[in-house]
């Protein structure tokens, strides 16, 4: 302590000055000697190292070095440096502190001299730039972090279809440009909202596959888009016995204390078995094969719509604070990727139902107003066709008359002959007229028969309750839609299952069966009434003919009248006193003007 | 000899009628439309009625539906300028429906058909 700081200011007060000076500074300073002890330690120092100036004046720097600068040698390769003259500046290390915490800091380093230019020994100042450093650190992460997820939203942009979309996420989750855990998993929730099931998986199934997967992408870097394009294929394919595993998973949505309503209540991404789970938690982790697993809710607009899963069951390495953070980020970026292609398929769907309705349309529309042109035109033929008609009856009925009455070799006969057969000749033009003109039959559409039976006894629920008759349907699935007029069925099977309830006054059974036949489809409504007398089985079908009371008699005429219309058969088969059963057979498609030739 | 109530709004038809049925060997009355021809229907207990569709007032087939309800086992033939009614189900109630022709000779052959199908049905039940 003789000869130091400044060789120059050889009064005491001077020195004490600066030395008062040097310990006021927020900084650490410290003078080591030619011989790299330490002279001094000023205040700074104490605070940032923890050690005080007692402990460390003539210790040697290099009990401040981490122990792997030490071995590098840099505690001398420092000080050499300010024997030679050399400045040091900004220069960022680390020293280890009294309590074994390694410390970031900057260095600046400065040498001394004696008046006669000897060297003397080096003045640090040590600023701690720990905090920076962490923060710089977090900075860091974080940028890379949000990196990833900028790259799988980005591959996400590219597609709109859910199944790239969900592939493109789980290997966001997995591969090496991504979240790199082993094995992730999606769950999407079912039509019903109220649990979620597995829809897709990605992650080798034992580590062998495992090393040679990683291996071939660790040689070949490539961008999450160009893994899809690579792996799609194959993924399904290599991932076989885990997607079996996902597709068999199932979460309910609605019972409290499952793992999945917890991690939604949350909004976070936990991982599971935590501290507090129960028994649910430990088998569905035994289930997927992971010790643990991360859980990340997905939700858009509102709603839940899924859950990624992802662990770590290959390396078995712990699922870190950060990967969670992450796989919240990618399940948030996930949920609007999926939700947009949902939208998206939604609108291209019902875009092309309303082109293909707009395409019909214009098309019935153009159909619609020729048919409406040679209606019109029918119409007024057919009118002047029966006004004609009347006056050629007359004319050519008397013509008939008088050429009876009119004697053989009479010269009258030939001019009647001209009149009679000249009437043929306009009575045929007439006919012919009225023929083209006849309305065309209506236009048939798909009918689902065993639909529209089921409609018909829904609507009579209370007539057949009322009437204390069990109804038995035997619809036949393999039933096929048929040309009909769907309203028009509909009313002659009302007709038919009324005339069955009227039937059965005391209550009993109606058995609707249906049956499909080659080109036909029979359908059969059996009743225990008290069955048709052979009397009048050939009448039942006339209009006006009824044996009730209050029956107007058109129900059955009016149904006979549709089912030939639409070129079908109606019948009964009756054993009095057991019941009835009325067969209706219909076409399944309807030929055309089949219903007019049937009509006749 | 059968009695034949043909029912026509057209005057000169219904002279047709008249006189080419009487020559047939029927006993033929007439009426001008469906009133006329309910009224005439106690009166003259016809065996058959020819009917005309299209009238003034009620048509031929409600016409057919009151005769029928009052005396269900009466025969109509429908005698019509229109084939459409022929696709309407009022028309199975009746006998026979015949298209009108200057040549009577179907609505003749029809009249005799359905009076024959009569007199043995009655003749069955008779016994």
């Amino acid at each position: 302590m003789d000869d130091t700081v400044h060789q120059g200011a050889t009064e005491v007060v001077g020195r004490e000055i600066f030395l008062d000076l040097l310990d006021r500074l927020p900084q650490a300073v410290i003078q080591v000697g030619e011989d790299g002890r330490i002279r001094f330690w000023s205040a700074g120092a104490a605070a940032l190292f923890g050690f005080s100036s007692d402990e460390m004046v003539g210790s040697d720097l290099e009990r401040l070095f981490t122990p792997a600068l030490s071995t590098a040698g840099e505690p001398a390769r420092l000080l050499a440096h300010a024997r030679a003259g050399g400045e040091t500046r900004d220069l960022e290390t680390e020293r280890v502190a009294r309590d074994g915490r390694v410390l970031s800091v900057l260095l600046m380093q400065t040498p001394l001299r004696a008046p006669d230019g000897s060297y003397q020994g080096a003045l640090q100042a040590l600023t701690d730039i720990s905090e920076q450093r962490h923060l710089l650190r977090q900075l860091e992460r974080r940028v890379h972090q949000l990196s990833i997820i900028k790259e799988i939203g980005e591959a996400l942009h590219g597609t709109m279809d859910l199944n790239e979309v969900l592939h493109l996420i789980l290997i966001g989750a997995t591969a090496g440009p991504g979240l790199r855990f082993n094995r992730a998993f999606l769950l999407l929730a079912d039509e019903t909202g109220q649990s979620l099931e597995g829809r897709l998986a990605i992650g080798p199934s034992d580590g062998g596959e495992a090393n040679r997967i990683w291996q071939e992408l660790s040689q070949k870097p490539m961008t999450l888009r160009q893994m899809l394009t690579r792996y799609e294929g194959s993924l399904a394919e290599t991932n076989r016995p885990l997607n079996e595993l996902v597709r068999g998973l199932r979460m309910p949505l609605d019972e409290p204390g499952q793992l999945l309503p917890r991690a939604i209540a949350s909004a976070r991404a936990m991982v599971l078995p935590g501290k507090d789970s129960g028994e649910p938690d430990r088998a569905f982790a035994a289930r997927l094969g992971a010790p643990a697993f991360a859980v990340a809710p997905l939700s858009a607009r509102g709603r839940t719509i899924g859950a990624l899963l992802a662990d770590n069951a290959i390396t078995g390495r712990d699922i870190q604070p950060e990967d969670l953070e992450m796989l919240q980020l990618l399940a948030a970026t996930a949920s609007i990727a999926i939700d947009n292609s949902r939208l998206y398929a939604e609108l291209a769907s019902r875009l092309s139902h309303l082109e293909a309705a707009q395409d019909e349309a214009r098309r019935s529309q153009r159909a619609v107003a020729r048919a409406e042109r040679l209606s019109a035109i029918g119409e007024m033929a057919a009118t002047v066709a029966h006004d004609i008609r009347n006056p050629l009856v007359a004319i050519g009925g008397f013509a008939r008359l008088l050429l009876a009455d009119t004697p053989d070799g009479d010269a009258r006969r030939a001019p009647l002959e001209v009149i009679v057969e000249e009437v043929n000749r306009l009575e045929g033009i007439v006919n012919k007229v009225l023929d083209d003109a006849k309305p065309v039959s209506p236009a048939g559409r798909a009918v689902q028969v065993n639909r529209l039976l089921e409609e018909a006894v829904k609507l009579l629920d209370h007539e057949l309750s009322d009437g204390r008759i069990v109804v038995r349907l035997q619809l036949d699935p393999g039933v096929p839609a048929i040309d009909a007029d769907s309203d028009r069925l509909f009313e002659i099977v009302l007709n038919i299952v009324r005339n069955a309830i009227e039937a059965m006054p005391d209550g009993g059974t109606l058995t609707i069966a249906t049956l499909p036949l080659s080109d036909r489809v029979e359908i059969r409504f059996g009743d225990t009434g008290s069955g048709v007398p052979d009397s009048i089985r050939e009448r039942i079908f006339s209009p006006f003919f009824t044996t009730k009371p209050d029956g107007s008699g058109l129900g059955l005429s009016v149904a006979r009248q549709v089912v030939f219309e639409h070129g079908g058969s109606i019948g009964v088969d009756s054993v009095p006193g057991s019941g009835s059963t009325f067969t209706v057979t219909l076409p399944t498609r309807i030929e055309a003007d089949h219903g007019q030739a049937a009509g006749c | 000899m059968a009695k034949l109530l043909v029912v026509d709004d057209e005057k000169n038809l219904r002279a047709l009628y008249q006189s080419e049925l009487t020559r047939d060997g029927h006993e033929v009355v007439v009426a001008l439309d469906g009133q006329e021809a309910l009224k005439l229907l106690e009166k003259e207990k016809p065996d058959l009625v020819v009917l005309d569709i299209r009238m003034p007032g009620i048509d031929g087939l409600e016409t057919m539906a009151r005769l029928l309800s009052r005396e269900n086992t009466l025969p109509v033939i429908l005698n019509t300028a229109y084939s459409s009614y022929r696709d309407s189900f009022l028309s199975w109630s009746a006998d026979a429906y015949v298209i009108k022709s200057s040549d009577l000779t179907e609505l003749k052959t029809k009249i005799r058909e359905v009076l024959q199908a009569r007199s043995e049905e009655k003749g069955a039940n008779a016994r």
